[in-house]
């Protein structure tokens, strides 16, 4: 697009530059509460700082905040205490299922945030079925197709991720010492099934609702490949994630996904990611995690 | 409905056979022999009359045997026929231009004032005025001076879009002769494609819209071209800083055919493309040709056939080009390597019509029309290498193309029936055929070539209208009007039955109340991306999964003439609009892998606000104040997560000021004539709503490439600084031997303002959290300079 740079040449001719002030609704700091929970899980909770996008510090944990699970009424569940990085409940309570449940975080300097939720259904995997084979390109890859069967929840929306959650292990004993390299990150799957939702990301999970089958046995099938060396040894281990999540919960994994897609593409429309956290920023949703080693 | 249209036609015709006699014709320039359009017939005792049409014909019916009419147009003389009438007689009116107008000559009174008019949301635009307000590089723009208008808003800097109502740009019906024009804007909507040289009327209207206008939702654009100089052979053109332009017109046979002939091209890559060359030769090596132009050409033949008919035949043809060419060679000794690439992006307008007017009767007049008008869109890349050392020869040889285009025939037929003078009936039907080529890739190489992309899609879409504008005594008058429209794609029907009315009642004789309501529907969309108005924008149709875009509009407001002088307009107004569509979120238009339907989504938006222009018609100063107060917002289900939120030029406060001044004219040292006229434009808008992620904070990702999420809140969340410019213009006229020549003097942004054009955030790449957001501004002080001239 050379033309294009032509054009922005010739504009530059003509034009200038000039540095502005940010308007002051801008630059308060803010909380950001982060917290997927999960009835499996205890609660835990992280908490951060935003900044604005001219300040050139950086994240930290708010770590003297006061954070308040309520119930649906607002009476006091539990006081989270932080511990590493997150809170959690010191006493090992879990979020139970069909309830609602309020956060209140506060900390000096700061406005309070409020956020509520509810858990996600469990969906367990019925069965998983896959095959392989390799694929002869540049790289030698093994490609795997996969059919995850699940029984959805009747009469509800109901939304799905299937994440897999990859960590390689490459050592390379050909050289004069053995050198082991790990990688861990979310491998891209893709899948051809109408009502996936995830079909403009190159890399992501996939994503989809119940719409079009409330209630019934269903079948996803998805596709990846992995990575193959013929003169190193390659070790997986892989976790699949199969997620039952709210609607909040699933916007935010949704929105979240595209905004790093499209991150510095200049023909890309803005990505706008979902939070739900009242006067700040982030996720306080509920979602279930059936996880198998994979 | 059909049997109330019969009905209403009966007791109208019953009321005309009484006794009644009609004088018709043409009210035409008497140098010049042009058509005047909206030009009075009034008869003086009875204080009732008609005004032309499009096309200069008039129709006067009246039961009295003695009549005395005055013809008169604003700037012409006055010229009043008292006759006998007996029987229906044709009179054909030659008014001369009245030069030496006076501050308080006021003989264009008599004209419908503002007061006097059915329609509200009006304007029409004296070319005149065009020509003679300051404009940026000296460029006769149209499209800008409409921006001045309250209601109506510009783009950005330099842009010469149309935000009618809190429209989009695609929801302008710009009519040239009655054919669409889909993109009007050269140089990524610097200039406008209209040449003003060639231009006889123009008129805009922004609400209450006639049942005889439909397609759009937002405003209507009606430009009609000059027929050319009957009478002899004239010409006017001008030399400026980045175009030229000349116009030619004259009689083919006197008083039976006439032509006009208009071009322009601009020149800045011919000048430029030398020094690109050697400073590339020079520096790199590599031969370099570079550049951009536009030119547009505007023809028109008519042809008087007999009495009753005449044949029009005009075109447009425009074209824009931005291109790269490269060429780079060397060798090793044994080899030859050649290396060339040529990169375009291309984009223009074609538009022809062929007319006939006819005079059915003394009352009944038809304009038929068969037209044609294509918009086109290219981006084009092709390489080629070569590797040549005497046995083995290769050669890679490519190209890929993005173009994107909409095509429309059509046929149509209008009728003006004038059975008395409190009626004025239009009515007619009209068909078009849509091609629409929504972004479709072509790859080729030596062994393949492939299309891929979105398909052809075509469409129907025909229409019929009936309007009366109807006067009910000395203070009722209206247009009542309905448009019927249908439109089928892919085997799916779309049906709109769209009634309008706009009326006014005359309070006093200088001033009246108005109210309007139009309902409109538009069967084309147009997916745009970024708010510089790049030609990539697509036009899309409306298709049986995205439904055509509907609109309400009403409003009402106040009218009045003072002093003979000033015309005042105060209107308020809501407009609701349906099926809206916008770019999904992380949608891009670049890359055709997916259906453009794939990547939009679909919502609501509305408008409301108030207008007030003051407008000075008449004396030495002429021009206008218009102020908008205005709310514009979209709703989107997907977008925005369901909120609403403002449109990105929802401009709550806009001032437009255009004023001109003509000195008197004095002689100089050889007793030559000459005159001076100054302008001054100055505009003030609300800075545009954009989106700016303008917070971050940390991912719950631990991957460091994913570590910070950048907010940006809402669409359209934040508000770029406020724009306001002043434009400053001398003309100095002389009259010469053979003609008037005309150096033309400008300022544009004449205290060099700083106005926002884009907003953006710059990292510090030696230390990525170190960012500062910056504001891009366009044209600073542009003194401009043209030289015009007349023969």
């Amino acid at each position: 697009m050379r033309v294009f740079t032509l054009f922005v040449f010739v504009l530059c001719l003509v034009s200038c530059e000039k540095e502005l002030e940010l308007d002051a609704e801008f630059k308060t700091t803010k909380l950001v509460v982060y917290s997927l929970f999960s009835n499996n899980e205890v609660w835990e909770v992280e908490v951060t700082n935003s900044l604005n996008i001219l300040e050139s510090k950086s994240f930290e944990f708010v770590d003297n905040a006061n954070v308040e699970i309520q119930d649906e009424g607002g009476n006091l569940i539990e006081r989270l205490v932080f511990q590493d990085s997150s809170y959690i409940s010191a006493i090992g309570t879990k979020p139970q299922l069909d309830k609602t449940y309020r956060i209140k975080v506060s900390a000096p300097n700061f406005e309070t945030v409020t956020s509520q939720g509810k858990c996600a259904d469990n969906v367990p995997i019925i069965s998983i079925d896959s095959s392989s084979s390799i694929t002869q390109d540049r790289w030698v890859d093994k490609k795997y197709t996969c059919s995850l069967k699940f029984k959805d929840v009747a009469g509800k929306e109901n939304y799905y991720a299937v994440i897999l959650k990859l960590k390689r292990t490459e050592i390379d004993s050909n050289s004069w010492s053995v050198d082991t390299t790990v990688y861990q990150y979310d491998q891209s799957l893709y899948s051809r099934d109408p009502f996936n939702e995830n079909n403009f990301l190159f890399n992501g999970p996939v994503l989809f609702k119940d719409r079009l089958f409330d209630g019934q046995e269903q079948i996803v099938n998805f596709t990846f490949s992995l990575f193959q060396s013929s003169d190193r040894k390659v070790i997986y281990d892989n976790k699949l994630q199969f997620i039952s999540m709210t609607k909040e919960a699933y916007d935010y994994l949704m929105s979240s996904e595209l905004f790093f897609e499209r991150y510095d593409d200049p023909f890309s429309n803005p990505v706008q990611v979902y939070d739900n956290i009242e006067g700040g920023f982030g996720i306080f949703a509920g979602q279930s995690i059936y996880e198998i080693d994979f | 409905m059909k049997n109330a249209i019969v009905l209403i036609l009966l007791i109208i015709t019953i009321q005309t056979v009484s006794q009644s006699r009609t004088v018709s014709g043409f009210v035409s320039d008497k140098n010049s022999g042009e058509k005047l359009i909206g030009a009075t017939i009034l008869e003086t005792t009875l204080k009732i009359g008609t005004s032309t049409n499009f096309y200069g014909f008039y129709s006067f019916t009246t039961s009295q045997k003695e009549v005395e009419i005055r013809f008169s147009y604003v700037g012409y003389k006055s010229v009043i026929k008292k006759f006998r009438l007996d029987s229906n007689i044709k009179l054909n009116i030659e008014l001369e231009q009245n030069n030496i107008l006076k501050e308080f000559d006021v003989i264009a009174s008599e004209n419908e004032e503002i007061q006097d008019d059915s329609q509200m949301s009006t304007v029409d635009i004296s070319m005149e005025k065009v020509k003679s307000l300051p404009v940026l590089l000296g460029e006769q723009d149209l499209m800008k001076t409409i921006q001045l208008l309250p209601g109506v808003q510009s783009g950005g800097e330099g842009t010469s879009g149309l935000y009618v109502r809190g429209g989009g740009p695609d929801q302008n019906l710009i009519l040239l002769d009655g054919v669409p024009v889909y993109n009007a804007s050269h140089l990524f909507g610097f200039f406008s494609v209209f040449n003003a040289d060639a231009i006889n009327s123009v008129q805009l209207i922004k609400g209450g819209f006639p049942a005889r206008y439909g397609g759009r939702l937002s405003s209507v654009l009606d430009i009609r071209m000059k027929e050319g100089n009957s009478k002899k052979f004239q010409g006017e053109g001008s030399i400026g800083l980045i175009s030229s332009k000349l116009s030619l017109e004259g009689p083919i046979a006197k008083g039976k055919s006439s032509f006009i002939v208009s071009a322009r091209r601009t020149y800045a890559d011919i000048i430029a493309r030398p020094a690109i060359r050697i400073i590339n030769q020079l520096q790199f090596d590599e031969k370099i040709v570079a550049g951009y132009y536009f030119y547009d050409v505007n023809a028109k033949i008519n042809h008087k056939i007999n009495k009753s008919n005449t044949l029009f035949l005009s075109t447009y043809i425009g074209n824009d080009k931005f291109y790269y060419n490269t060429e780079w060679e060397f060798g090793d000794g044994r080899s030859t390597f050649t290396d060339i690439t040529k990169e375009n992006i291309k984009w223009g307008n074609i538009t022809g019509a062929l007319r006939c007017n006819s005079i059915i009767n003394d009352k009944l007049f038809s304009n038929t029309t068969i037209s044609y008008s294509r918009y086109k869109f290219n981006v084009g890349y092709y390489a080629k290498y070569s590797e040549n050392n005497g046995s083995d020869n290769v050669l890679v040889e490519y190209q890929e193309d993005y173009f994107s285009q909409i095509q429309d025939w059509t046929a149509k037929i209008d009728f003006d029936y004038v059975p008395t003078p409190n009626h004025y009936i239009k009515f007619g039907t009209g068909y078009t055929y849509h091609t629409f080529k929504p972004g479709v890739n072509l790859y080729k190489d030596l062994d393949t070539s492939e299309i891929f992309g979105s398909s052809n899609q075509y469409g129907n879409e025909a229409y019929i209208y009936i309007e009366d504008d109807i006067k009910l005594g000395e203070r009722i008058k209206f247009n009542v009007g309905l448009h019927g429209s249908s439109y089928s794609i892919n085997n799916k029907n779309y049906f709109s039955i769209q009634p309008r009315f706009s009326g006014r009642y005359l309070i006093e004789e200088t001033m009246s109340i108005k109210a309007s309501y139009a309902k409109m529907t538009q069967f084309i969309h147009l997916l745009t991306h970024t708010s510089i108005g790049l030609p990539t924008d697509l036009w899309v149709p409306a298709t049986d999964k995205v439904a055509p875009q509907y609109s309400d509009q009403i409003a009402i407001g106040v009218a009045k003439t003072v002093r003979k002088q000033y015309q005042v307009s105060i209107e308020g107004y809501y407009k609701r609009m349906e099926n809206l569509i916008e770019y999904k979120n992380g949608a891009t238009f670049l890359g055709s892998e997916s259906d453009w339907q794939e990547k939009i989504e679909a919502g609501k938006g509305w408008s409301y606000g108030g207008e007030i222009l003051v407008e000075k018609k008449l004396g030495k100063t002429t021009g206008w104040v218009g102020y908008t107060l205005s709310w514009t917002n979209r709703q989107i289900e997907e977008l925005n997560f369901g909120e609403v939120f403002p449109y990105r030029y929802d401009r709550r406060h806009d001032i437009g000021v255009a004023i001109t001044h003509k000195f008197d004219k004095t002689k100089d040292k050889k007793g030559q004539e000459k005159w001076i006229d100054v302008g001054l434009v100055f505009v003030y808008g609300t800075g545009n709503a954009v989106t700016l992620g303008l917070e971050r904070y940390k991912s719950n990702k631990n991957n460091n490439y994913d570590s910070e999420i950048v907010s940006i809140g809402a669409r359209n969340n934040y508000r770029m600084p406020n724009y306001h410019r002043l434009d400053l213009g001398v003309n100095v006229h002389k009259k010469r031997k053979r003609g008037i020549q005309t150096w033309s003097y400008g300022l544009y942004n004449a205290y060099s303002r700083q106005n926002p054009y884009y907003l953006f955030i710059t990292t510090n790449y030696q230390n990525p959290n170190e960012r500062t957001l910056k504001q891009l501004s366009l044209f600073p002080i542009m003194p401009s300079v043209s030289y015009n001239f007349k023969f």
